[in-house]
């Protein structure tokens, strides 16, 4: 017996495939998990049922993973835009701190009323970001230096920044215990009536549809896509590449900047070091998911905050390591890779009961 | 030359999602004959041969080789069959020498555990240290073809087999310092190694200059000779009557039908692969120049390595007119084009284009003062093949203000002006230019779209880069066509091309590119085929100085055009009054 598996490369992508793709990938993801969970004795149905349905019927479910979402989303679009590009931004966690520092300096330093202080705190957060982007992008436009390198190992210097900066010049207030002094009530984010979540949800919705027309209805956005698709068309058509990367970065890294001021405004209300469980990283896979657009990068970062968010749950209600939601990330990745495989070739196996042929025995596999 | 054939494909058919690309092909190959399969791009060649090298299960249809069944799944089993390819882009590891190269991906066992060789020729044997006992055992013998490879011992067989072809080809050189007719002569020798009866060549000649063209041919006659059957893919027509018995011609996936290359001419042959006439001669109107567009001086270039490929190249164009610049490629043309495009900065000299002065300037001052830019590879620098026809379309022109909607850009007059490029330059295959990738239309509909993309802005200076290459017969009619109407127009044009045919039928002058170097000018009435094909490749021309024979009188040289035509290769019709300059 010989079983025969035959790849062919596709010759078309049939629709299906293309918008089922995220779908596929996170029902795959899932499929997968419940190994994981049926090892550790839990019903995958049950866990999935608290950590999904749980989370998204409640009030309080729902409120949290809205408050998640926002850095989520911010920095999500901080990696889709350069991906329009052609680029990988995977420093965007990185670009968070320097928002969440320089935000907060002003959230601390400046008194003005509300109106005045929580807009100059974005915008401070937000040119803190783009300009720690601005950085690799620079480098990337004018040397060529590989921008996944120099964004990567940036995140770990701004990390290292805010971690001296609480222990340091900054501290206050806490202590022994390393944290920034108190937000100013005037720069700590609302909280929306009705939804009950901090203003920094509507900010972040704001920064998706900004994105969306600038990528969708702009020249700027039409020069983006054409770079990413073929820098070297678009050059000999008179397009500056070096004015997109930079464009790129520096918006990106602002919208991760906001995001990292967002969460401390509206949920922190000070700067600690290691605040974020790892935003800028998730938003890899978040702006991977959600790489055809900027409303399906708010759908891929609101799952992921279901994710955070019915994952302490499930730890809570089955005694289940926290780690299996990084494990569930990580298989997202993983499919997510394999789709696009799947995407580009089809594959056909078949068992067929004739002996392998005689003369096929050793050259038969060259 | 044996009447039964050899090879007999019939009622093949192959159906991908959406297209028929073959539907009940015949086609059948005698034993030692060079056999044209000929059709335009996506006719269905490709498929067909995939078909019977094992890359493609036909959907039906049987192939019998040498009157037995053909099944294969591979191509390795294609290999054993005595089937051999050689692939347009050539499978070839530079760094390895020829020899190297031939025997890899036989899985020959290293030189200890190899057989005798039944030819005698010397392959190990001799000084195997191993035991026959151990060479012999079959598990042994299984082990050592799996994991071990001989790529040393058979320099000299494999010399012996060149020589045998009259392959001057040097065995131990690395492949990499082999130029692009030596590497093809490397993959033949790689199918002979093989012992193939059957050898395939998929559009040998679109990587060779002429003369390397022409020792493929006799290469092939000599293969074809000694008994083996050589099926020849190309669209040129010019080949396929030149070295071909008979010729297969398939149109939309069908056969057309087979006919012996003594019965018919090429027009007939043009007929029957594009289905209706084709113009050989384009009416050339006349067009009176105007004032310069392009002046360029002392240009010099470096390429991408940094080493100098322009060494001062002096060009002045005129509206209205056609500069044809012909040359063997590497020899700087494509950083000329690219430096008179602006898409390569000049290391010395000055590019005014309609008296602007913009050297130096970036590509898109280039773009907006009115240069239109057809690249030499349309897909890597041309269009973007993920995005729509749209984008593609509107790549040149986006900047400009009718394209304005408030602050944003107005995607639906995008949509009209793309869809009036796909109407006025018969772009076909595109039902919603939205939707269709530009990587999906066929090579040919590709280019007239970029050609549309960059005539549609009305340029005062076109740079076409081998505007036709690798396109079908009517698809090149109708760029050509496209070029001469512009130029009715007043667009001044620098026209590269290897193919001379092009630039006899198009140019009002001709220049000869060389090292980098201008070093022969001439007007196709004037110009000498042969004395031009000489500077092409470093020769010096008896004498005589550049674009002479100012007497090349208008009306002989028209007359030349219209009925001559020029598609012949040996080329004694395009050239009017020719030699009239001796």
């Amino acid at each position: 017996m010989n079983l025969s598996v035959e790849l062919e490369a596709r010759e078309d992508v049939p629709a299906w495939l293309v918008y089922g793709t995220p779908v596929f990938t996170v029902v795959g993801a899932l499929a997968l998990s419940a190994v994981a969970l049926v090892a550790l004795s839990v019903n995958p149905v049950a866990a999935y049922g608290t950590m999904f349905v749980e989370t998204l019927t409640n009030p309080f479910g729902l409120r949290q993973t809205a408050t998640r979402t926002v850095p989520l989303a911010l920095t999500g679009l901080a990696v889709y835009l350069p991906l329009r590009a052609g680029l990988w931004n995977v420093g965007a966690e990185g670009q968070l701190y320097m928002g969440a520092i320089v935000g907060t300096w002003i959230g601390i330093n400046v008194s003005l009323p509300m109106v005045a202080l929580i807009p100059l705190a974005i915008l401070g957060a937000g040119v803190a970001g783009g300009l720690w982007a601005g950085i690799p992008a620079y480098l990337r436009a004018k040397w060529d230096v590989n921008e996944i390198i120099t964004t990567l190992l940036l995140t770990f210097v701004a990390v290292q920044i805010a971690s001296y900066l609480v222990r340091g010049p900054m501290q206050g207030g806490l202590g022994n215990i390393p944290g920034s002094a108190e937000l100013l009530d005037a720069a700590k984010y609302p909280t929306i009536p009705v939804l009950e979540v901090h203003a920094g949800f509507l900010v972040a919705l704001l920064a998706v549809a900004v994105t969306a027309v600038l990528v969708a209805r702009t020249r700027m956005g039409f020069e983006v896509t054409f770079v990413g698709s073929n820098p070297l068309a678009a050059a000999q058509a008179g397009m500056s590449t070096a004015r997109v990367y930079l464009f790129v970065f520096l918006v990106g890294g602002a919208f991760a900047g906001i995001g990292g001021f967002s969460e401390i405004s509206g949920v922190q209300g000070r700067l600690r070091p290691a605040f974020s469980p790892d935003y800028g990283f998730t938003a890899i896979p978040i702006a991977l998911l959600g790489r055809n657009g900027a409303v399906r990068v708010l759908l891929a970062a609101i799952f992921f905050a279901v994710l955070f968010v019915g994952g302490s749950r499930l730890e809570v209600s089955y005694g289940v390591p926290a780690a299996l939601i990084d494990v569930i990330q990580a298989l997202v990745i993983l499919c997510l890779i394999t789709a696009e495989f799947f995407k580009r070739y089809s594959v056909d196996v078949a068992l067929d009961d004739e002996p392998a042929a005689a003369d096929g025995e050793p050259g038969g596999a060259a | 030359m044996d009447e039964d054939p050899f090879l007999r494909m019939s009622g093949v058919r192959k159906e991908f999602p959406g297209v028929v690309a073959n539907d009940d092909v015949d086609f059948s190959v005698r034993r030692g004959e060079i056999h044209g399969l000929l059709g335009e791009n996506g006719a269905g060649k490709s498929t067909l041969m995939k078909v019977l090298y094992g890359l493609y299960d036909a959907d039906a249809g049987s192939v019998h080789l040498g009157g037995e069944p053909l099944d294969l799944d591979s191509p390795q089993d294609a290999i054993d069959r005595g089937i051999g390819m050689v692939h347009q882009h050539f499978k070839l590891i530079p760094r390895l020498s020829v020899a190297e190269n031939v025997v890899l991906g036989e899985r020959e066992p290293a030189g200890p555990f190899r057989e005798r060789s039944d030819t005698g020729s010397t392959t190990g044997d001799a000084d195997s240290w191993l035991p026959d006992s151990i060479r012999h055992n079959r598990v042994a013998r299984a082990l050592a073809e799996r994991f071990t490879i001989g790529l040393d011992a058979s320099a000299a067989e494999i010399e012996a087999l060149a020589d045998d072809y009259g392959f001057d080809v040097d065995v131990r050189a690395p492949v990499g310092e082999l130029d692009v007719g030596e590497r093809q002569r490397v993959e033949i020798l790689k199918a002979l190694y093989r012992d193939v009866d059957l050898l395939i060549l998929d559009e040998p000649t679109a990587v060779l200059t002429p003369a390397e063209a022409e020792r493929l041919f006799e290469t092939l006659r000599t293969l074809a000779d000694s008994g083996i059957s050589i099926i020849f893919i190309t669209h040129k027509l010019a080949e396929a009557t030149a070295i071909t018995d008979r010729v297969t011609v398939l149109r939309e996936g069908e056969t057309v039908g087979t006919v012996e290359t003594g019965s018919v001419d090429q027009a007939e042959l043009a007929r029957l692969m594009v289905g209706r006439e084709v113009l050989f001669s384009l009416d050339k109107e006349r067009v009176e120049p105007g004032d310069p567009v392009l002046d360029a001086s002392g240009l010099r270039a470096e390429d991408d390595r940094g080493i100098e490929a322009l060494s001062g190249i002096d060009l002045s164009v005129r509206a209205g007119e056609i500069v044809g610049i012909a040359g063997v490629s590497g020899n700087g043309q494509r950083e000329l084009a690219e430096a008179l495009a602006g898409v390569r900065d000049p290391t010395a000299g000055t590019i005014a284009v309609d008296g602007r002065d913009l050297t130096g300037e970036p590509t898109r001052a280039f773009v907006d003062g009115g240069v239109s830019f057809v690249p030499e590879d349309r897909h890597e620098y041309g269009c973007a093949e993920e995005l729509s026809v749209m984008h593609n379309a509107a790549l040149k022109e986006l900047r400009d203000d009718r394209f304005d909607d408030g602050p944003f850009l107005d995607y639906d007059e995008l949509e009209r002006y793309a869809e009036e490029i796909v109407d006025e330059f018969d772009v076909r295959g595109v039902h919603d230019v939205r939707e269709v990738p530009a990587g999906d239309l066929s090579g040919g509909n590709l280019q007239k779209l970029i050609l549309g993309r960059e005539l549609t802005r009305d340029p005062d200076l076109l740079v076409a880069h081998q505007p036709t290459r690798g396109v079908d017969v009517g698809a090149i009619e109708f760029l050509r066509e496209a070029i001469l109407d512009q130029r009715a127009e007043g667009t001044g044009t620098v026209l590269i091309s290897e193919d001379l045919d092009e630039l006899f039928d198009l140019s009002d002058r001709l220049l000869v590119i060389y090292e980098g170097e201008i070093v022969h000018e001439t007007t196709p009435e004037a110009a000498d085929r042969e004395r031009v094909g000489m500077r092409m490749t470093g020769g010096v021309g008896d004498g005589g100085s550049a674009a002479s024979s100012g007497g090349a009188d208008a009306d002989a040289a028209d007359r030349a055009m219209t009925d001559g035509g020029g598609v012949d290769a040996d080329g004694d019709a395009g050239e009017g009054p020719g030699g009239g300059h001796r």
